[in-house]
């Protein structure tokens, strides 16, 4: 394989990687706060991509439609908190499971009803630039992705270890019921939690869409399943072993679906190699055992 | 007592609501005949079954502008299937037994009309399949007629043009489904035949849209074409991420018919600029007919873009008209009438005829994506019998 070759399945693996873990940092942090396989969350990367295109189509500008898609997607994430999930906190785990599976079909059903049942293009022209290194090339789109996700990392973990609310998330993380009893506002907590996972995996559904041209309804049922065995393999509400796993999963699943004749789908692949990962280490990548 | 007053009461209401509903159900009346029709009008299929209705409505009302069929209005009993094998029988059933259909057009995908067509054959009803290619639709169903092609024509067709245009090595991509693998089984069989070779295959599954490490592999071996079966969104996916590798058009891209599809014409824009297509039909053509259809389809859609599935659909309502003007009324008249089709015109104006095996001599319309004007140009249509018959293809499916 030539220099070029592997760099250019590099370019490829990393700007999947980096989608992945934009959906399960999110996820990751919710998981560590509440303790619940929050799957609907798969609608909310699904619903940024969908008003990323809507916020483009309005303001012409790619970057206000992606802040705008992940403002918009932040709310819906604290809505869903606020108003499906409190309310059933006192109710076994199994309930708010069952509750997020509905959500999740439904929530495709009515992007369907909203913005029609065909596959929608997000073509922005701006990110179409492709730059070549080494006998690779990278778009404007990869580039978005690597960068945004650095910034958006970046500017999580100053959230979490430098301001008040990310100290009180953390402790709530650790143990909720000790941290509600020495003062901690727990519910505003898992709110913010839930508002900022969420504009994170809209920013993830919106880049998805423009690297992929497309916008549709169906668009986070796979990752739905990914997401929650990406958090598993990260180590059950690790953030960083979650971003770790992501990028494992992108490189390995370029390299098996491309190099091995395994006649498995790369969604197959991807959660046959899961299910490998949690044999080997139950624990995760992170975990404790 | 109390109990048995209020059990009375609840059961009393529960018939009176039966009644009530029994009387709510409109009879049939005497100058109109039901046709029945099924498609996925929700869930992920749902773009596909409802350009499909589209395409079945538009030949109704026009149908029921010329005045009917003998004198009677067409009334089309249309049910939602999902995308899902258990709800297409069931609706299948009740298009059957309680609708009491004459016969049906089937909108729906290869999936759900594997599963319906032993039902329909069972209870002796003729259906016309519109678009899913299956050979597995209409094998061993007498009752089961298919409007569009084999899959495996496509391939075939599509490795002789490629063979003429003088290509000789080949990346092939094939969706793993019954449709896309047959796309590709044909397009194997027509290189063995003419010396072409394959340097690449991989199988992908439908709701792939990620193709850059695979065209990454195929860029490197340096193929003169790219041969690729699937549903509108993959062959968007190849043709777009291809382009931008710098694949295409270095490479000749082929497709095969789903490269009509409104994913295509939203999705590709430039990036698919020479691409070729192994058509089922193509509009606009410069036949009057189609000229016509066009014109009436624009006035009623508000849009130029005649899907696969909208333009196979129409034609399998007109065939189904049609059969039941030569046939009559019965079911049995229909299909004997469907058997019997020599030489019925298709949305592109050119004339079709039945095989015993109950497929079409379907030409295949090759054409060219043009961004400058958004659509399909015609290359040329393949009529030759060597080419599209569907008979030599039924080895292959047990």
């Amino acid at each position: 394989m030539s220099t070029g070759i592997l760099a250019q399945q590099l370019v490829n693996a990393l700007s999947l990687g980096a989608v992945y873990a934009m959906i399960a940092v999110g996820l990751a942090m919710i998981y560590g706060v509440l303790r619940i396989l929050h799957i609907a969350h798969a609608v909310i990367y699904a619903a940024g991509a969908y008003l990323g295109l809507y916020f483009y189509g309005l303001a012409g500008n790619f970057v206000l439609a992606l802040i705008g898609a992940m403002v918009v997607a932040g709310i819906l994430g604290g809505a869903i908190e606020r108003f499906v999930y409190r309310p059933m906190l006192a109710k076994p785990r199994i309930v708010i499971l069952i509750a997020s599976i509905g959500l999740l079909v439904c929530m495709s059903d009515l992007f369907r009803i909203l913005a029609g049942p065909h596959q929608l293009p997000f073509d922005v022209p701006a990110l179409q630039t492709r730059y070549g290194w080494e006998g690779a090339q990278a778009s404007g789109v990869d580039l978005y992705i690597w960068i945004g996700t650095a910034l958006v990392f970046a500017a999580l973990w100053l959230f979490l270890q430098r301001t008040r609310m990310g100290f009180a998330i953390r402790a709530v993380a650790q143990d909720l019921e000790t941290a509600q009893a020495m003062g901690i506002n727990a519910n505003q907590c898992v709110f913010a939690v839930f508002v900022v996972g969420s504009a994170i995996a809209a920013f993830g559904g919106v880049m998805v869409a423009v690297l992929y041209n497309a916008v549709y309804t169906t668009m986070g049922d796979m990752v739905a399943y990914k997401g929650l065995a990406l958090i598993v393999i990260g180590g059950f509400g690790s953030m960083t072993g979650a971003a770790i796993a992501s990028f494992i999963l992108g490189i390995t699943e370029t390299i098996v679906t491309t190099y091995t004749q395994i006649p498995l789908s790369r969604d197959g692949i991807a959660m046959l190699l899961l299910v490998l990962l949690i044999l080997v280490r139950p624990q995760g990548l992170l975990g404790k055992s | 007592m109390k109990h048995h007053t209020s059990t009375a009461f609840w059961a009393g209401s529960l018939v009176a609501f039966a009644f009530a509903l029994l009387i709510c159900v409109p009879a049939q009346a005497a100058d109109t005949m039901k046709i029945g029709f099924f498609a996925p009008l929700t869930g992920p299929f749902a773009g596909l079954g409802i350009d499909a209705k589209k395409g079945a409505d538009l030949a109704v009302s026009e149908i029921n502008g010329a005045g009917g069929i003998n004198g009677k209005k067409v009334e089309l009993v249309s049910y939602d299937d999902r995308g899902n094998r258990a709800e297409a029988v069931t609706v299948v059933r009740k298009l059957i037994e309680q609708d009491r259909v004459i016969a049906i057009v089937n909108g729906s995908l290869s999936l759900t009309s594997i599963a319906a067509a032993p039902v329909v054959n069972a209870a002796k009803t003729p259906m016309v399949v519109a678009y899913s290619n299956a050979v597995g639709v209409v094998k061993g169903h007498e009752w089961v007629f298919r409007w569009a092609s084999v899959a495996d024509v496509q391939g075939w067709v599509m490795g002789h043009e490629a063979v003429k245009a003088g290509k000789k090595t080949f990346a092939l991509f094939m969706q793993d489904e019954e449709y896309g693998r047959g796309i590709i089984n044909g397009a194997e069989k027509a290189l063995e035949k003419l010396g072409g070779k394959v340097l690449y295959k991989k199988a992908v599954a439908p709701s792939e849209r990620e193709f850059r490490a695979f065209l990454t592999e195929v860029k490197n071996l340096n193929v003169d074409a790219v041969f690729a079966s699937g549903f509108g969104p993959v062959l968007t996916a190849i043709g777009r991420q291809g382009w931008e590798l710098g694949v295409f058009p270095k490479a000749q891209l082929y497709l095969g018919c789903d490269m009509n599809e409104i994913d295509w014409y939203t999705g590709i824009g430039q990036f698919g600029d020479g691409t070729i297509g192994t058509l089922e039909f193509l509009v606009p053509t410069d036949h009057p007919f189609t000229k016509a259809f066009h014109k009436r389809w624009q006035d009623t859609y508000k849009t130029p873009i005649v899907t696969h599935e909208a333009g196979l659909t129409y034609d399998a309502a007109r065939l189904t008209f049609d059969a039941i003007k030569r046939g009559g009324e019965t079911r049995e008249g229909v299909r004997k009438a469907l058997a019997a089709t020599k030489s019925f015109m298709n949305v592109s104006g050119i004339n079709v005829s039945y095989t015993e095996l109950r497929e079409p001599m379907l030409p295949i319309a090759l054409g060219r994506w043009d961004s400058k004007v958004k659509d399909i140009r015609l290359v040329r249509v393949v009529d030759d019998p060597q080419l599209i018959d569907p008979r030599p293809w039924y080895r292959y499916y047990k």
